[in-house]
Order: structure tokens, then C-alpha cells, then sequence
């Protein structure tokens, strides 16, 4: 598709000024028209650009056809009917309804109408007003070959078991639908507790149509009453959603009468969330080729991008986002998130900040900046974006953690440390990290009001039932150590150390405690190379693998 | 500690004949479908073209809709809203933004807060945006029964009417002092009161249950996970929220343009568990208990909880969660008994629609509903899917959808439904289920022609065994057909005549009273008090056994949606009058055998405070 052009433009502006004529004959039938039911205008904002020019388009197109005392019927109908479709794939069924039943009226000879007008009954829970029409379509066209599967489908909603078995069973003979209709006869088999043939009609099914993950799920519980639990546990690890596919040229036409960018990126989203991420790119591309302005979904794209490896396009692309929307917080905040892991500190800086004038709250933008400046011995600023990105919520507690270390190389005394911390381990009283950060102020503070050795103790020993890891060991050892047991200290930073972590800067803290014990002496309480104390820089794959984005396209 | 079969009550066998009378009315249909299929095919008049296509696709052409021969069920149910004195009118804080917690709330509660032996009303209410408010002034709001149905309001002299965007309610004696506590909710911090004999003392912060300032808690109830007696807290937590999340996804509905967005658009939150200390406080064992439950894919929380149903669903006497998820895939807690739950949704067969889908899940309840070992967990879901209707085959799991099979699948596709509540409204001895449904958006219709923003309560009559298909909806009731914005709902005995009310709440609009005018056929209420279990026997198992059935029923207030009914258990006796049996299974397991002297009473049972002998 096309970009926009001025054509383009001129097209749109030309349908939104008749858009007000042609809303007064679509939505007023007169003359030999006006038994026709009105089909009032409605608001097309939350419709995708393309679909919403299609909608104007064929709907300035029947105000035409009104126009003309002698239009066709015949033309008509196919008008009304086209725009019913298209009503219908953007969500707006009350439209659809009122286009198809003016399509039904105009020729009610045609089986198309009533068939798709069936259709959209059916997905919007109304199937017995489907049925009906699904009768109409049998006087009219009965070898429709969808027909039976149909039929066994709308049975099946109104829980008319038996009858959508019949249905069913006709339609198995088809190719185009068998995987489709063994699956609603397997599903009835296993509403009857018939579990053998309804995983055998499952697993036919698959056969017939391995990509139809959607029937991993019945299969599992068809397994799992007959008691084989290992196989439907390993049926249940397969179950997806795509459907077995079904041979239906009509509603095949009309699928793809409302081919829209969403489907790609629903498509895409599903592969992100699988990592598959080539596919993602895939949809994404597809997508973007009906909605090139959608700069929320080339962010996408440009993670996706990345996360499959191709991490100078995806840079390319955030680009290309910014120079059309210099603003976009997300794209911002992925960019200077990719510029910091290149060392571009000072790019990175002004990208987060350009995503905190757009979006003051942005927890990623604050969190990232504040780590940046803190890195550069800004603890004051850091410490004020560590706060901010703390009101994300507790998933980012090291945040508050962070800034209460940046406060403390600013100068804040060991008290205000301890109260704060206090308050916010009141919130969060088994927080590792804030428990972490208290033992080790509680045991070696200089300042002989805060320091509790038999608390940090009680501490240590809750954080090693946590999780026994190297940092709680060392923990551990130092509360022992201010309570005076400078023996069981070394003993327990021994086993800290061995091994000796792989972090040179954690070793070398542990092997300034060795020497500090060996000494009777106790280190600093929040040492400057502790790993738990000091904000990481960003990790580019896992901000762009896991940063929320609110609107993914 | 599953019964055995001699004492359920049940006819030796009668799952076989029921699933006997499934097949037999299978067939039936096949025979009956195929000989209207070769009608169709011997008296159609092919056209030149179909000639060849239609001997090989003749489709069956469906009878006609069925009709039952069973009397359509009926209900007497009369709107008392007015003259019961109710003026409660939900405040949702709605002013044209369309913020996802307005179009949510809220609950409704039977508590008899002041021990005068009649149950009082609690209706919960939302509040105002700041820089929004409007008229009203928004308030949880409590009335007194006078023990014949009217009630008046008492929200400030019994220290609630505070204001703030609640959402849902739990009952329970935490403290096991024989006044029951409120926990109320919210968008927000939550808010847990502490009742001292009939004036609640907000306790939430000392108690360790506030929660977060940007919590979004919607359901909760009072459980006994551990069995020490005291009651713990769960939490449910909906999606991870805030306003300026909510305009910057800006989700839109074609046709309608700015709409409350869907929870899919939002990351998911873990619940809570507050496990009781016994000292008024709590603490939070979310995290070691084994009840968050991430994305293996993203690493983010999976839960979007609407609705907890605690049921000792495999009956060794420890009790389980259930839990619906608004677009997630339901839980299933299986309390292993140590301390620690397993999550067994989709391997137990609740977590997904019969299609492997997700539904959203509101409203939860569970039930014994056929009066057999077989338990039925009712979600109420959204427009266009059916309420799940998830039973156990012969009282074992996997559970499965049998919606379709029990009558409530096709009438309950349409409507979008929060409340259901299984109650005994006939008091036949039979479960019957109980709908309140509602649209999010105001102007839906404009966009859908089958929904509606207001929609019909639904009551389905448990017909079973007499009946194929358990349920059949009560139609043609004008107080049961007057469209509601439903939400919550909850049930209680208020007038003292034996039969069980609803109260009702609506979104944004007035909470709803029905009073049951039923002639009451007979019938026993049973009110339980634990000593070595908790004091209100929350989560104990009560089997009353006539000449013709046996009825289990759960001591259970957390039903429906964000609501607590009343924790006293109705007994549907029909014209039985006289009580061959009842037994009270505590949690834990032990068995307390009762002699019932006379009918059409109410009974109160304490628990001995040795152990009796197992079951």
C-alpha cells in the first residue's frame, strides 16, 4: 500500500466534505429508496486509517447510487453488502446488521447476504437469529459446502447437541472442512464423556491440520479423563490458538475485504510473546505496509527487530521514529537505552530526558537517567529520579533502594538512612533487597544509634532461608562479626567465597572483609563495589525484551 | 476423606443413569436429525445446477426449537428497594473519561454486624476522581435490619461512611471474638475494620492488610488455608492500573470512539494471602505459599483476579482457591496441606473455555448441585461467552464445561454477566443459579445490536434429576426481566421467613433489593460455630440427608461477585418434614453428627471442643 500522498489527502478531504451528503442519503433512504433501513454515520476514530477510507469510500459510493432515481438494484445490494462486510470487520455489527438486511432486501435471491449476516449473528452470540438466516441460505443455495459446519456450529451455540452432530457429520466428507468439523464432533464427544473417540477425533484432526494448536487443549482433557496424565500434560504444553482452518470462499472474501494492519500485529504480538521473533518481524512489516504512520508499531518492529538480532536496523528504525514523532516517549527511552550501552552517556541522557518532558511519570526513562547520573557522581539527581521511579510500585523496590545509596554518597547521615529504610521495609517487610541493605547498616554503621548487630542477625539468618546466596553469606558474616564472633564471620564469608564469585568487584569486597576480620575490624556498611548496592547500567535485550509498551501499536 | 458412596445419598448408581439418560437422548437426537436430514434429501427438488453438489453436501435441516415438557419454572420476587428503606445509590466517579476501576464496581454484603440475629447490608461504594466530584456524596454505606426486612441507615454511628473508590467486601471473624470483621477493596489501599461489638475500628494499617496506594483489589474472602483456626485473607488483584496508564492506552471502540479499555491492554498483579498471626495482625505469604503465578513467556504476574471461590474441591480438608481471571486463564489453587498451594487450573480443567480460551472471568461460585459428589464451579463471562459451568465427572476431576450439557450454556452466551450465586430460591432441595449481568458501556448497543448496556438478571431453576438438562431459565418475570447495570450480589433470609432475598448492586445507578415471596414449602437454616475451627466454621461442609436426598452444602459468605451472602447454610426441604441426618465435616476433616428435632427453624451448632471420631 501506498504511503500517504497528496492524493491521498485530497481523497479523504474530498469524502469528509460529502461525507455530510452521503450521510444524509445512507442514513435518510428517500424517494424509491425509503423503505431501506437508515444506517446512521457513526464515529470511525478507533478504526485503522485504511479501513476507515474503505468505509467512507463505499459509503460515498451508495450515496451516490441513492442518488440516482434509477440505480439497479442488483448494485445496490452489492453496495450495501461490501459495506456491511466492512462494518463488520472493524466491530460496528449494528451498521453491519442494518447494511445486510438492506442488501437482503434489495436482492433476496442472493445466499451471500443472509450467509454472512449468519456469520456475524453467530460471532455476536446471537445464534438463533444465525440459524434463521442460515435456513434462508439453505432454500437459496443448499450445496453451499460450508453449509453443514455452519449449520453443526450454530447448533452446537444453542446447545442442540444431537442436531450439530448431524450437521457435523456431513461436513466431514469435505476436505476443506473435516479438520473443523472433527474437532465440534470431538468437542460433543467429550461433553458426552465419550473421552476415546473425542481424542481420536482430535488427534485426526491434528493430522489433517498440525498447525491447529487450538486442539492440544480438548485433546489434554480427553487424555487426562482417560488417565493418561503424562500425555495430556505434554498435549497441554502444545495447546495454542489457531483453529482448524475452514474452506469458506465467501467468508474468505470477506477477510480479506478487511485485511487490516491489526490482524499482523495481533500475529506479531503472539510470535513476541512465543520469541519467535523473525515472525514478529514478519507481521510486523506486513502490518506496517497498510499503516505506515503508525509509529508505535515501527517501535515495535524496531524491538523486534533487535531481539532477533539485527540490532544497527533496529537502532535505524527507532531513528526513523523520532525524526517523525521527535516526542515518542517509548521510542525515546529504547533509544537511549541502546545509546547508554554503547557509551554514548551523553546521547543517552538527552533521550531519557526528552521521554520525561513528553511523559513526566515514565518509571524506565526515571530509573535509567538516575543510574546514569549516578554513575557520573550525580548522586543528588540520582537520587531524586530513583524516587520517582520508585512510584512505579514494588516490582521496582531496588529503585528505592538505589536511591537511599545515592543518598547516602551525597552525605545523608546513617539515622535518616535507617528511618527511611524502616518506612519503607514497613511497606515491604520481605523485600530481600531492603532486608539486605538494613542488616548490613544495622551491623556496621558508625553510628552507635543505629547499629543492632542481634537484629541485623535476625536479618541475615531470614535472608539466608530466602535464598543462601554469596551476598547473604557476606551479610551474614558481617552481623556476626559486629556482634563481636569474628571466627564464625570468617567462617561464614568462606563459604562466600567459594568459590570466589565471578564478579571481580563482589570479590574484591569479599577479600577486603577477609582482611577486615582478620583484623577484627568491620568494613563499610554499603561498600561502593557491593553488586546489591549499586544500580547496574542498562541492559539493552532485556529492556527491549520486557519494557511494557502501553500501546504496542 | 471423600464420603463413600453409601452415605451420598444417592441411589446406587445414579451417575450411571444419568449419563445412561445422556446417551439414550443422544441418540434420540442423531435419529430424530437424521430422519429429518433424509426427509430434506428425498423431498428436495434439486436445481440443474446443485444437481451433483447437493447428493454430496445436502446439509441436515435443524428441527425446530425445541420445547420442554417440564411446567416453566417460576419465581415470586418483589422489587422492595423503596419501602425497605434502601436509598443506596453506587457512585462510579464516571465524568466522561471512561477509567477502567468506574465500570467495575462494586460489592454487596449480608452481615449481621450487631448480632441481633437478622442480617444487616453493607453496599460498597466507589467514589469521585479528585478534581471530578460531583453531587452525591459517595460513602460505604451500611443499614440496619430491624429483622423484618426494613433497614435504615447506620454507616457513621457504626464508624464506616468513609470515602473512597471502593470495590469489593469480605465477612469474617478474624479474631474469633463473635463479631464479624469487614474488609473492604479498592482502588487504593484497602481497608480492614475491625468490629467491636457493632462499631467498626479501622485496623488496616496495624494489621499488616492496606496494601499498596496503586493496588487495584477487587475480590477477597476469610479462609482457613492453614487450619489453625483463625481466619486468613486472600486478595484478589486485578491489573496493574493507573490513570495516566489508562489515557495513555487511549483504547478506543470503533463506533463509539474513547471506551473502557480491556484488561488485555493492562500487565496482570499477583493476589494477596494474609496469614493470620492470631495477634490482629497479618502477614503477607503470597510469595511462599506458591499463589503468584508469572508468565513463564514475559516474567510478568498472570493473574487478573475478579472472583475467589475457596472450596475444598478434592474434600481431604484442606481448603483450595478458585480463581477467575477477567482475560487470563482461571487458577486453581491445590492446597497441598504444608503450607503451600499448587496451581492445577488448566491441568484440572477449569482454566480455559472448552475451546482452550481464556475467558474473562468475573464472578465466581461453586456448588454440590446436584445433590451427588459431582461439584459444579459457575464463571460468570463476558457478552458473547457462556457462563462456565466447570463439573467434575462421578466427583473427580478433571473438571469440564458442561454449560451446553446443564441448560445454562445458549440462554447465558448473550448477556455479560459479574454476579453467580447458586441459592436454593424454591427451596425444593435443589441449587438453583442466579445471574446479575451488565454492560461496561453505556452506548454498546449503538455498535452491538445484541447487547445492551442494562440487562435482565437471570435465575435458572435447578430441575435435576427430573429434568435432562439440570437448569431452565425462569422466564417471563417482570421483576426478574427489568433490565439492570448488574454487578454485585448476595443473598440472605432478611424477613425471617425462611426463603432467601437478593440484594443486588448496579453500576453507577441503585442498589436493588427482591424480596422472596415465596410460599416457603419446608425448610432448615443452620448457623455454625467453630471452637477448634475458625468461629464462623468458614469453609466447613454440612450434609443434610432426607428420605429422598442428600444435600451438601459449603459455610461459605465469599460468593458471587466483589460479595459476601450470609454465612447461615438454607436447607430447600420441600415437603419433607422431617431430617433423617445431619452432619457438620469441619475444617480439618473432623465429623459432628447432629439430630435435627423439627424443620422450618433455624439450628445452631457449636463445634465440640474435643475431637470426635472421623468420618
Amino acid at each position: 500500500m501506498k504511503g500517504p500522498s497528496a492524493h491521498g489527502a485530497l481523497l479523504v478531504a474530498w469524502l469528509l466534505i460529502t461525507g455530510a451528503a452521503s450521510a444524509d442519503r445512507v442514513a435518510a433512504p428517500s424517494g424509491p429508496w425509503k423503505d431501506l433501513r437508515p444506517v446512521a454515520e457513526v464515529d470511525l476514530s478507533g478504526a485503522e486509517p485504511h479501513l476507515r477510507q474503505r468505509m467512507l469510500k463505499m459509503r460515498a459510493r451508495l450515496d451516490t447510487l441513492l442518488a440516482e432515481g434509477g440505480a439497479r438494484k442488483a448494485a445496490l445490494a452489492e453496495g450495501y453488502g461490501t459495506l456491511a462486510a466492512l462494518y463488520a470487520g472493524s466491530g460496528l455489527e449494528t451498521s453491519a446488521e442494518r447494511c445486510f438486511d438492506n442488501a437482503r432486501r434489495l436482492a433476496p435471491g442472493d445466499y451471500r447476504w443472509p450467509y454472512l449476516a449468519a456469520q456475524l449473528a453467530l460471532n455476536g452470540g446471537r445464534p438463533r437469529e444465525a440459524l434463521k438466516r442460515l435456513r434462508r441460505v439453505q432454500t437459496l443455495k443448499p450445496d453451499y459446502p460450508a453449509l453443514p459446519l455452519r449449520f453443526g456450529q450454530t447448533l452446537l451455540q444453542l446447545d442442540r447437541l444431537e442436531e450439530a452432530r448431524a450437521a457435523l457429520e456431513q461436513a466431514l466428507g469435505n476436505p476443506g472442512l473435516r479438520a473443523a468439523a472433527l474437532y465440534s464432533l470431538g468437542q460433543i464427544d467429550l461433553l458426552r464423556r465419550r473421552y476415546r473417540k473425542a481424542a481420536e477425533r482430535f488427534q485426526e484432526a491434528l493430522k489433517l491440520a498440525p498447525q491447529a494448536d487450538a486442539l492440544y487443549y480438548p485433546l489434554a482433557q480427553a487424555l487426562r479423563a482417560l488417565g493418561d496424565r503424562e500425555k495430556a500434560m505434554a498435549a497441554l504444553r502444545r495447546k495454542g490458538d489457531t483453529l482448524p482452518p475452514v474452506d469458506d470462499p465467501l467468508l474468505a472474501e470477506m477477510n480479506a475485504l478487511n485485511n487490516s494492519a491489526r490482524h499482523f500485529y495481533s500475529q506479531a504480538l503472539k510470535a513476541v510473546h512465543e520469541r519467535r521473533y523473525a515472525e514478529a518481524v514478519e507481521a510486523l512489516r506486513a502490518g506496517l505496509k497498510m499503516d505506515p504512520g503508525n509509529a508505535n508499531a515501527r517501535t515495535t518492529l524496531a524491538r523486534a527487530l533487535y531481539l532477533s538480532g539485527q540490532v544497527e536496523a533496529a537502532k535505524t528504525l527507532l531513528q526513523g521514529v523520532l525524526k517523525a514523532r521527535p516526542g515518542h516517549p517509548l521510542a525515546n527511552f529504547l533509544h537511549g537505552v541502546l545509546l547508554e550501552a554503547e557509551g554514548d552517556t551523553q546521547a543517552a541522557r538527552a533521550a531519557y530526558e526528552r521521554t520525561l518532558r513528553r511523559d513526566p511519570g515514565h518509571a524506565g526513562a526515571h530509573y535509567y537517567l538516575a543510574g546514569l547520573l549516578f554513575r557520573q557522581g550525580d548522586y543528588a539527581g540520582a537520587a531524586r529520579h530513583f524516587a520517582e521511579a520508585a512510584k512505579a510500585g514494588p516490582e521496582l523496590a531496588m529503585a528505592a533502594l538505589y536511591r537511599l545509596v545515592a543518598l547516602q554518597r551525597a552525605g545523608t547521615s546513617d539515622r535518616e538512612l535507617k528511618q527511611a529504610l524502616e518506612a519503607a521495609l514497613h511497606k515491604q517487610p520481605k523485600q530481600p533487597l531492603l532486608r539486605y541493605a538494613m542488616a548490613r547498616l544495622l551491623a556496621a554503621s558508625g553510628d552507635a544509634a543505629v547499629r543492632d548487630p542481634a537484629r541485623a542477625l535476625k536479618l541475615t539468618r531470614q535472608l539466608l532461608q530466602q535464598m543462601p546466596s554469596p551476598p547473604h553469606q557476606a551479610a551474614h558474616a558481617l552481623a556476626l562479626a559486629a556482634s563481636g564472633d569474628f571466627d564464625k564471620a570468617r567462617e561464614t564469608l568462606a563459604k562466600a567465597m567459594s568459590p570466589l564469585p565471578w564478579d571481580p568487584a563482589f570479590a574484591t569486597e569479599l577479600l577486603q572483609m577477609a582482611t577486615a576480620f582478620q583484623g577484627h575490624r568491620l568494613p563499610p556498611a554499603w561498600p561502593e563495589d557491593d553488586p546489591l548496592l549499586t544500580p547496574p547500567p542498562a541492559n539493552p535485550h532485556l529492556v527491549i525484551a520486557e519494557y511494557p509498551a502501553e500501546k504496542p501499536f | 476423606m471423600k464420603p463413600s458412596s453409601d452415605n451420598n445419598g444417592l441411589s446406587p448408581g445414579e451417575a450411571r443413569i444419568r449419563r445412561a439418560l445422556l446417551w439414550s437422548a443422544g441418540a434420540a437426537g442423531l435419529l430424530a436429525a437424521a430422519l429429518v436430514g433424509l426427509y430434506a434429501f428425498l423431498h428436495r427438488t434439486p436445481s440443474p445446477a446443485d444437481r451433483t453438489a447437493a447428493v454430496e453436501a445436502s446439509p441436515v435441516a435443524p428441527g425446530p426449537e425445541p420445547t420442554s415438557p417440564e411446567t416453566p419454572p417460576k419465581a415470586y420476587f418483589t422489587d422492595i428497594t423503596r419501602q425497605a428503606g434502601l436509598r443506596f445509590r453506587h457512585t462510579n466517579g464516571a465524568y466522561g473519561e471512561h477509567l477502567m476501576p468506574e465500570t467495575i464496581g462494586s460489592g454487596v454484603a449480608f452481615v449481621d454486624y450487631d448480632q441481633d440475629g437478622d442480617p444487616d447490608l453493607l453496599l460498597v461504594d466507589s467514589s469521585y476522581w479528585a478534581g471530578h466530584e460531583g453531587a452525591a456524596s459517595p460513602h460505604q454505606t451500611l443499614y440496619r435490619n430491624d429483622g423484618t426486612g426494613h433497614f435504615e441507615e447506620v454507616s457513621t454511628e457504626a464508624g464506616l461512611g468513609q470515602d473512597f473508590f471502593g470495590m469489593g467486601v469480605a465477612v469474617g471473624d478474624y479474631d474469633n471474638d463473635g463479631w464479624p470483621d469487614l474488609f473492604i477493596t479498592a482502588v487504593g489501599h484497602d481497608h480492614l475494620y475491625h468490629n467491636r461489638q457493632g462499631h467498626f475500628e479501622e485496623v488496616s494499617a496495624s494489621a499488616g492488610v492496606a496494601g499498596g496506594p496503586a493496588d487495584w483489589s477487587t475480590c477477597a474472602a476469610f479462609i482457613d488455608y492453614d487450619n489453625d483456626g483463625d481466619l486468613d485473607l486472600f486478595v484478589c488483584q486485578y491489573v496493574k492500573w493507573s490513570r495516566n496508564t489508562d489515557l495513555r492506552i487511549d483504547f478506543k471502540l470503533t463506533g463509539l470512539g474513547r471506551a473502557y479499555g480491556a484488561p488485555n491492554h493492562f500487565v496482570g498483579t499477583h493476589s494477596r494471602l494474609y496469614r493470620n498471626d492470631g495477634d490482629g495482625r497479618f502477614t503477607d505469604v503470597s510469595a511462599e505459599t506458591g499463589i503468584q503465578i508469572t508468565d513463564p513467556h514475559s516474567g510478568r504476574p498472570e493473574g487478573k483476579a475478579l472472583g475467589v471461590a475457596p472450596v475444598d474441591y478434592d474434600r481431604d480438608g484442606w481448603i483450595d482457591l478458585f480463581v477467575a481471571n477477567d482475560t487470563e486463564r482461571n487458577f486453581l489453587f491445590h492446597n497441598l496441606g504444608n503450607g503451600h498451594f499448587e496451581e492445577v487450573g488448566a491441568f484440572e480443567g477449569i482454566a480455559f473455555d472448552r475451546n482452550g480460551k481464556a475467558t474473562s472471568g468475573m464472578g465466581i461460585d461453586a456448588a454440590w448441585y446436584r445433590n451427588d459428589d459431582d461439584l459444579a464451579v459457575a464463571i460468570g463471562n463476558f457478552a458473547n461467552e457462556m457462563t462456565s459451568f466447570f463439573t467434575t465427572s462421578d466427583g473427580t476431576p478433571p473438571f469440564a464445561d458442561e454449560a451446553m450439557l446443564e441448560g445454562i450454556g445458549a440462554p447465558s452466551r448473550l448477556a455479560l454477566t459479574f454476579a453467580v450465586l447458586f441459592f436454593d430460591y424454591d427451596l425444593d432441595g435443589r441449587l438453583d443459579l442466579f445471574q446479575a449481568n451488565g454492560h461496561l458501556e453505556p452506548d454498546i448497543n449503538k455498535v452491538q445490536p445484541g447487547q445492551h448496556y442494562a440487562q435482565p438478571l437471570q435465575l435458572f431453576r435447578n430441575c435435576a434429576p427430573a429434568c435432562e438438562a439440570a437448569y431452565r431459565l425462569v422466564e417471563g418475570n417482570p421483576v426478574l426481566d427489568r433490565p439492570l447495570v448488574g454487578r454485585g450480589a448476595a443473598y440472605a433470609d432478611i424477613d425471617g421467613d425462611g426463603d432467601l432475598d437478593l440484594a443486588i448492586t448496579q453500576n453507577g445507578r441503585p442498589a436493588v433489593l427482591l424480596r422472596n415471596d415465596l410460599t416457603p414449602p419446608h425448610w432448615l437454616r443452620v448457623d455454625v460455630e467453630g471452637t477448634r475451627a475458625n468461629r464462623d466454621g468458614i469453609g466447613a461442609v454440612i450434609e443434610l440427608r432426607t428420605a429422598s436426598t442428600l444435600q451438601r452444602r459449603r459455610v461459605m459468605p465469599t460468593r458471587g461477585f466483589l460479595s459476601q451472602s450470609e454465612k447461615t447454610v438454607t436447607f430447600g426441604l420441600d415437603d419433607a418434614r422431617i431430617v433423617n441426618a445431619l452432619r457438620v465435616v469441619w475444617p480439618g476433616g473432623t465429623v459432628q453428627q447432629v439430630k435435627v428435632p423439627q424443620v422450618d427453624t433455624i439450628l445452631h451448632i457449636k463445634q465440640p471442643i474435643t475431637a470426635e471420631a472421623g468420618p
